[in-house]
């Protein structure tokens, strides 16, 4: 703020016996130049499509059951963890589970607090394809498998679950998938892509400033203190960062 | 009491409240229910990173200070139209004046600095407050750029047609609110302490005449040495003459 610089007014005015003058001065504010999305493109349709409960059978298909396949949900997804539109979405941190009624809120909250002049979203989970079953309360064991009870969606750690995208910056997209957050039984965080490369930059920059020279990695592949015996395939693997 | 020969052994019975279900398949949703196994404890406790003491200060740590200090830096880069056209006015100003003075602003009420300014203006001067960044943007790579190091904290400039140095010391010098810094008179720069000295000096005219009495001694001297001779021959003949008539006129009164 530029002081005595250009024109200045001036008043006076009296409070509890006293006199004081007021100089209304200009200045100069530097207003940032707002972001162009000339490079958004829009889908077909902006809005997220309603998930079905059940897979629809062709033909003749009987619904099967399913063992329960936890390598579903074992460690890190590592296909569909990026950004496709490259803006801004919501990004699992841990595994588990989706069901109908989480996809059918994440569509609500998403549908009902988009402005669809503006912005777009897509799922980027399948709808629901895996059987849960269940047996009946009180029931013993025995007497074969359960009977399908619900489908779901496994979704990995690091998976992107929803994307949104337009021609608004990240503050406006932000708290739409945050009230989601809350309600998911995994957690989960919104980011857009500059958030997705500083990580990775902050994750290789810890790396190099650490300077324990034992790292998890390091103790692994050296079997110290015979871990090996003791030790997973996956945590051979994952050295440890995913169950 | 128990001897060697009392104790035998005993098979241990499982209560059915001690039996789990283990199915065999790990727990990978949800939270960690307790400390993990010695052994992975052990390991994981080793791999904790360890990075080396942070040689910055408090202030420079500080992650809030830092957003500011970035904004700061990128502010004080580059000088945006209209600092740039400020700039071209202030070295206008420094060219058409006879004098410019920096003066450091100690913070004060308005109204005092209202009436600071208006002594001033009665007399001549002209006030002016800038920002240090259009300054400095002002003053580099001019011939004015020895100004820089006077351009860091709270300045105001104070400007006037004439080289009215003595006045303008003469109604600062008892304020507590502007401090002399330096300035430019009749384009030389000049220190505080010069400024002093500038007002102490005699008028100009008192000084060119100094300066002529001064060469005048020196070509004064030599026509005298030459001329001292002829100039006491006839200053002892017109005596003599002097006498001789004055012994004349008593010779024929009486």
């Amino acid at each position: 703020m530029l002081r005595n610089v250009g024109y200045k007014f001036s008043f006076s005015f009296i409070k509890g016996g006293n006199w004081y003058r007021c100089l209304l001065t200009a200045g100069y504010k530097d207003y940032k130049i707002p972001p162009t999305f000339d490079d958004v493109e829009f889908p077909e349709r902006g809005k997220l499509k309603i998930m079905e409960k059940v897979p629809q059978l062709k033909g003749q298909e009987t619904p099967i059951k399913m063992m329960k396949r936890l390598k579903d949900l074992r460690g890190p997804d590592l296909v569909n963890n990026k950004l496709v539109h490259k803006q801004y979405g919501l990004q699992a941190l841990t595994p588990g589970y989706l069901r109908w009624g989480h996809l059918e809120m994440i569509r609500l909250m998403v549908n009902r607090n988009m402005d669809d002049r503006r912005m777009f979203a897509i799922w980027r989970i399948d709808p629901p394809w895996k059987p849960i079953t269940r047996k009946g309360q009180g029931q013993r064991m025995g007497g074969g498998k359960g009977a399908i009870d619900h489908y779901v969606t496994p979704v990995r750690a690091n998976r992107m679950i929803v994307e949104m995208g337009g021609t608004v910056e990240f503050d406006i997209v932000r708290p739409i998938l945050e009230s989601i957050t809350k309600k998911l039984p995994l957690r989960s965080w919104v980011v857009n892509q500059e958030m997705l490369e500083r990580k990775e930059m902050e994750e290789e920059f810890e790396e190099g400033v650490n300077q324990n020279p034992f790292t998890m990695e390091f103790l692994i592949n050296n079997n110290m203190q015979s871990c090996q015996t003791w030790l997973g395939k996956y945590d051979k693997m994952w050295h440890m960062k995913y169950k | 009491m128990a001897t060697l020969s009392n104790l035998r052994f005993v098979r241990q019975y499982v209560t059915p409240w001690a039996i789990v279900r283990h199915t065999g398949k790990p727990r990978i949703t949800g939270r960690p229910t307790h400390q993990p196994f010695i052994k992975k404890g052990k390991f994981l406790k080793v791999v904790e990173p360890l990075y080396e003491a942070d040689p910055r200060t408090d202030a420079e740590r500080c992650s809030q200070r830092l957003e500011m200090r970035q904004k700061r830096e990128e502010r004080q880069k580059t000088p945006n139209a209209y600092e740039a056209f400020l700039a071209t006015e202030i070295f206008r100003l420094l060219d058409e004046s006879s004098l410019a003075a920096v003066f450091h602003k100690i913070p004060t009420t308005n109204r005092d600095y209202y009436s600071i300014r208006l002594r001033l203006h009665k007399a001549g001067f002209s006030t002016y407050s800038f920002t240090n960044k259009v300054l400095r943007a002002a003053v580099q790579d001019t011939k004015y750029h020895n100004l820089l190091p006077l351009f860091e904290s709270n300045n105001v400039l104070v400007f006037c047609k004439e080289s009215n140095v003595k006045a303008l010391v003469e109604k600062t010098r008892r304020l507590s609110q502007l401090h002399l810094l330096g300035g430019v008179v009749d384009n030389q720069l000049l220190s505080a302490a010069g400024f002093e000295r500038y007002a102490h000096l005699p008028p100009l005219e008192g000084v060119l005449g100094q300066l002529c009495s001064i060469l005048n001694t020196a070509t004064g001297k030599i026509t005298r040495l030459a001329s001292s001779h002829q100039m006491a021959l006839s200053q002892h003949l017109e005596n003599y003459v002097k006498q001789n008539q004055e012994g004349k006129t008593v010779e024929t009164e009486s």
